[in-house]
């Protein structure tokens, strides 16, 4: 039987929330070819964290359990990935497109003499071929690529755009895979690793994001959209503008050069809206502005707008949320 | 030291976009063409060797039809010391492993000691070539890269990943390098600079000089090209600030079903 194989993404030895998304998918690829699905899981600890996939239509858990594991490396796990992908000899091969994603996927496929889509946002299933849809130009176009027939098929899929389906109640197989010392990269190691502060979701994989622009004025007033983002369950982004003037750090940059979002709900306030920006949130499914400058570009690719002074209308949003929220 | 720097040109990210009338691709005659931004940080890095060690020899590759050319001089007015042009006309968008294996057959022929990669090219967005090289060449890799710190030929490449956190990976060369952002601003091409790569040699060679078929790594055998449909024209939300905002929540939560 045809093997649609999904590389799950682990974190502290849970299943992401992006890998149920990328099952989800694998699942209706599965059902197309009337193959079915297997999951590789790796990490430190995961193999007594796998009930989430038997929520899923899973056929089988491959688990590689190691305590040098417990942090994602490429050069530590890489090479057992591939033995194990060369001994399945999938139809296709599906992993969700964040940096782990990006890092390994094209790095396996290359290893098993295939090309691949990354950061699909849809897929469908022709004649029993892969047939996936992209964005590039940073949004501004996108392309469908059927694949031309070699297997594996593989594709990386954008977080937050596919929805999660649960669909059984299922015991997989689980098959547990060995981890040796000598299978690694040689010449990489991680040797350490800075936690950054944030406790919220990474952008990429936010439902919902507050941003700001460089109307923020500093950093210390950046404070007023944490508070927002707390009471919605928000991350919190910030246009180049921003963060060049030093109003935050590099890595809550939505746009172009920063970080590609797709959210649900998308708020910016004081952003101009540079195509540079737009290029990173454009997928998000609504998206509100709140700019001074009601000629303001970013007005044209808001669903909701507001034209007003956003140190007035944060907080008036907030309590208007947590009178909502009833909190 | 032999430092590798693949440079790819691209649209500039300001372009507007336009669909061939046949769909089969997008309109060229339109867009400006730069060097892709996240390449310069990476050529950036590599100049910064070349300043502390005259003696390193930095080598532009960049594939492409006849217009690269520009690009590639550009790189030598920055002060790459030579380049090569592989010569391809029209290569569809996403074949990124023909490109890995032409990079990786000029490694091996070069010798090099380090490739440096801007992480991903800004028409494509594929974010594919340098680990698929890595895994050509078998080589340790390090991608979205903001600072290098050098000890002697080997580096701790500093990785920004999730949440703001970063991650420290030493590398031994041979290895290769992927670079978003990093720390220092790539550098302006100065007069000299550009009088001086006029003297330069750049070698224009093709991907069969490498023994590499082309058709026959094609991933995909069709691409269909589509732009986005438009949103609904924006909601504008008028009233007092309170009464502003007590609408747009009503609307996410009852209209646009968010909240």
């Amino acid at each position: 039987m045809q093997k649609v194989v999904v590389i799950v993404e682990t974190k502290g030895a849970a299943i992401k929330k992006s890998a149920l998304e990328v099952i989800s998918v694998a699942a209706q690829v599965a059902d197309k070819i009337q193959g079915q699905v297997e999951v590789v899981v790796f990490g430190s600890g995961v193999k007594s964290n796998l009930s989430l996939v038997e929520e899923f239509k899973v056929a089988k858990v491959h688990c590689i359990d190691a305590p040098e594991l417990a942090n994602y490396h490429l050069h530590t796990i890489a090479p057992t990935l591939l033995k194990l992908l060369q001994a399945l000899q999938p139809h296709s091969i599906l992993a969700s497109a964040s940096l782990m994603g990006k890092d390994l996927l094209p790095r396996l496929a290359a290893a098993l003499g295939v090309g691949m889509a990354s950061d699909c946002v849809a897929v469908r299933v022709d004649n029993g071929k892969l047939i996936v849809k992209r964005p590039i130009y940073a949004g501004k176009a996108f392309v469908e690529l059927t694949f031309a027939g070699r297997m594996p098929f593989i594709c990386t899929l954008r977080p937050n755009v596919f929805p999660i389906n649960k669909t059984a109640n299922n015991k997989p197989e689980v098959a547990a895979v060995a981890w040796n010392a000598a299978d690694v990269i040689n010449g990489g190691k991680l040797v350490e690793i800075k936690a950054g502060e944030s406790k919220r979701l990474d952008l990429t994989e936010a439902d919902i994001i507050v941003s700001g622009g460089r109307s923020m004025k500093n950093a210390d007033n950046f404070k007023i959209l944490f508070d927002l983002a707390d009471v919605i369950g928000a991350s919190v982004g910030a246009s180049r503008a921003a963060v060049d003037a030093g109003y935050a750090p590099h890595s809550m940059q939505v746009g172009q050069t920063g970080k590609v979002v797709s959210p649900k709900l998308y708020m910016a306030f004081g952003i101009s809206g540079a195509i540079q920006h737009l290029a990173g949130m454009r997928t998000s499914k609504v998206i509100v502005a709140v700019n001074t400058d009601p000629e303001a570009p970013i007005f044209k690719k808001a669903d909701y707008g507001i034209v007003g002074d956003l140190f007035v209308l944060v907080p008036e949003i907030k309590k208007a949320f947590e009178k909502l929220l009833k909190i | 030291m032999k430092i590798g720097v693949c440079i790819k040109e691209v649209a500039d990210t300001a372009s507007k976009i336009e669909l061939r009338a046949d769909g089969t691709g997008i309109n060229e005659s339109s867009l400006k063409f730069v060097m892709n931004p996240y390449d310069e940080f990476a050529l950036e890095e590599a100049l910064l060797v070349k300043d502390k060690d005259p003696q390193t020899e930095v080598v532009v590759i960049s594939i492409g039809p006849e217009r690269i050319g520009e690009t590639i001089r550009k790189a030598l007015a920055m002060g790459a010391d030579r380049g090569m042009h592989v010569k391809i006309d029209g290569l569809p968008f996403g074949e990124s492993l023909a490109i890995a294996q032409i990079l990786s057959k000029v490694a091996t022929q070069e010798k090099f000691d380090l490739l440096m990669f801007g992480k991903q090219a800004v028409d494509d967005d594929n974010f594919q070539v340098p680990p698929m090289v890595g895994a050509l060449l078998n080589w340790p890799q390090a991608v979205n890269v903001v600072e290098l710190q050098w000890q002697g030929n080997n580096v701790t490449a500093i990785r920004e990943t999730e949440g703001g956190s970063r991650e420290l990976v030493a590398l031994q060369a041979p290895f290769l390098i992927g670079m978003t952002k990093g720390i220092h601003e790539p550098r302006y091409a100065s007069l000299k600079g550009i009088m001086a790569a006029k003297k330069k040699e750049t070698k224009v060679v093709t991907p069969q000089d490498f023994a590499v078929d082309v058709a026959a790594l094609h991933t995909f055998s069709q691409a269909v090209y589509s732009v986005p449909t438009e949103r609904q024209a924006v909601k504008m939300i008028g009233g007092d600030p309170a009464q502003a905002a007590a609408e747009l929540v009503r609307l996410l939560r009852e209209e646009a079903k968010v909240i």
